[in-house]
């Protein structure tokens, strides 16, 4: 990994990716090394292909049928692509938050309880596995009283930890983290932020974000995306105060985008 | 901006279409007062209990709302599971290409299919070449297809309308494509699925057209005891006494009476599907 002084493993590993939609290249030749139990930021103006790249690493574009995708990307040493990978198994393992949170019309209760159900846990186990995410997330103590309320009622904050809560219930390696926090109020953000800083002593968080501070609060590494390609890619610190290229200084001064 | 400010701005167009509206509900108004005021006297537990005598000029229709019901019943287990199993195919499973665009340009242009039309095609197919006879299943079979574009149509709807995010979280958490149309898609489409449904059961359960030539039949002694018999139902009961029946003036009363039953039949099932829509909405 670069020049880094932190000591990492690689756990996703990223080469010669490109992607297309239809006969638009969206994603450029993206090679990267994302290191296991560290929070590494997707940076850079809308557009360039930050969600976009982190929806290949679950293979959300398997939904999408004009998205055609080459390259490799290995988790663990093992090829997502490969014809032997089951997609579900994968997405298990590689959870996923989205932009705005989106519960299901469910109980609190329900929300979390139906990863379980569907990846095979024990019934015996799943109420205490519920019980045990919601801690995690921050959320227990606020809904303990109302588990089997519509999950619909929760504030947007609420309803956001809730989806990491059910994430983190089936026991991923990885979290994907899709602007997670950018429909939610200042308090909410600092919540979701504090518990990211937390997840990560147990999972590998790929988050992507538009706002910068937010990057340096929580990241151990920055990737800096412009038009599809990655410029630039380095521990967070190295990034935002002495980063190699030009268009990564001009893009952390706010000189665009 | 409130109604009475719209008004003051400019009262002309909304004096117009609150006539038209006004004009359509006096039409409603009038057709059901004028068969409620007269159908309403000759309902007693008595018509509803007892079968037709003295060649239909008195007695009551049980047969017609035993028969109407049976009827509705096998329609609904015939349209249902084909409807949503259609339906589910071209919301979550179809490409979206020609073919695709084909199948639902036919299904819409089949809801428009005149009623007769399917009663005819009913008589052909399962009447003669399926050899099921003028009978309650026939009947049932062709009011079933009468209702299938129209429960496909509304159940498709109600499906595109569960946004692509909530498919997405149960996939992202590992769920099959199966698992997520099973537990997420068809449970959130519910209300517009059942009141799709009911709907077209209902307007089903008053056509006399698809079940002229399939299996009604004006007189029937006792009630219908298997579903491959003929059958009496309401409304062609009621289109018998209102043109058909040798002493049209004697029968009149009754003809209302089943009227009335055959619009209150009707109203309940609209008020189910009211009430389930309802339910649904306030669960969440
Ligand atoms: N399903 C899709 N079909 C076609 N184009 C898409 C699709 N999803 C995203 N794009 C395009 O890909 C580009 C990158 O999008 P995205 O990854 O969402 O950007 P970001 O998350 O960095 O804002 C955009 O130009 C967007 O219009
Ligand atoms: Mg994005």
């Amino acid at each position: 990994m670069q020049t880094t002084k932190i000591q990492t493993k690689t756990i996703i590993d990223i080469s010669d990716l490109n992607l297309f939609f239809g006969e638009k290249q969206v994603l450029k030749n993206i090679g990267m090394n994302i290191a296991e139990k560290m929070v590494t930021a997707l940076i850079g103006p809308s557009g360039c292909g930050k969600s976009t790249l982190l929806r290949t690493l679950n293979r959300m574009h398997d939904l999408s049928p004009d998205a055609h995708i080459s390259g490799d990307i290995s988790i663990d040493g093992q090829n997502i692509f490969h014809k032997n990978i089951i997609v579900n198994n994968l997405r298990k393992k590689v959870g996923m938050v989205f932009q705005k949170p989106n519960p299901f019309p469910k109980s609190i209760y329900d929300n979390i309880a139906y990863g379980l159900q569907i990846n095979g846990f024990s019934k015996e186990k799943i109420p205490q596995i519920v019980e045990e995410s919601l801690h995690k997330s921050y959320l227990f103590e606020e809904v303990k009283d109302k588990l089997h309320e519509p999950a619909t009622r929760l504030s947007g904050g609420q309803q956001q930890r809730l989806c990491i809560a059910r994430t983190i219930a089936v026991k991923p390696d990885i979290i994907l983290m899709d602007e997670p926090c950018s429909a939610l109020d200042p308090l909410s953000t600092l919540k979701i932020e504090e518990l990211i800083l937390d997840l990560k002593k147990d999972y590998t968080i790929v988050i992507v974000t538009h706002n910068m501070q937010q990057a340096v609060r929580v990241s151990d590494f920055t990737a800096f995306m412009y038009l599809g390609e990655l410029v630039e890619f380095d521990e967070t610190i190295k990034i935002f105060n002495n980063p190699e290229k030009q268009l990564t200084k001009n893009y952390i001064n706010g000189h665009f985008g | 901006m409130t109604i009475k400010t719209l008004f003051k701005e400019n009262p002309l167009p909304m004096i117009v279409l609150l006539l038209c509206t006004l004009l359509v509900c006096v039409f409603l108004l009038l057709i059901l007062g004028e068969i409620f005021s007269k159908g309403i006297p000759v309902l007693s537990w008595a018509f509803i209990i007892h079968s037709p005598e003295n060649g239909m000029t008195e007695g009551g229709i049980l047969p017609a709302i035993v028969g109407t019901l049976l009827l509705t019943l096998i329609t609904t287990l015939v349209s249902l599971p084909f409807g949503i199993a259609c339906a589910v195919y071209l919301s979550e499973y179809a490409q979206n290409n020609i073919t695709t665009q084909i199948i639902r340009a036919a299904i819409r242009n089949l809801a428009g299919v005149p009623s007769i039309i399917y009663g005819l095609f009913g008589l052909a197919l399962f009447v003669e070449v399926l050899q099921l006879g003028t009978s309650i299943l026939s009947a049932g079979l062709t009011l079933g297809l009468l209702s299938l574009p129209y429960i496909i149509t509304t159940s498709e709807e109600a499906m595109k309308t569960v946004p692509v995010s909530m498919r997405e979280g149960a996939m992202a958490l590992g769920a099959t494509q199966f698992e997520t149309i099973r537990d997420i898609v068809l449970p959130a489409s519910v209300p517009g699925i059942a009141t799709g449904i009911i709907l077209s059961l209902s307007r089903a359960a008053g056509e006399t057209a698809p079940i002229l030539f399939t299996g009604s039949a004006f007189y029937v002694t006792g009630l219908p005891g298997n579903i491959f018999q003929e059958f009496m139902a309401l409304p062609y009961h009621l289109y018998m006494l209102s043109t058909q029946h040798q002493s049209i003036a004697e029968v009149r009363p009754l003809a209302y009476g089943t009227a009335t039953v055959l619009i209150l039949l009707v109203f309940m099932l609209n008020i189910i599907a009211f009430l389930i829509r309802n339910k649904f909405r306030n669960k969440n």
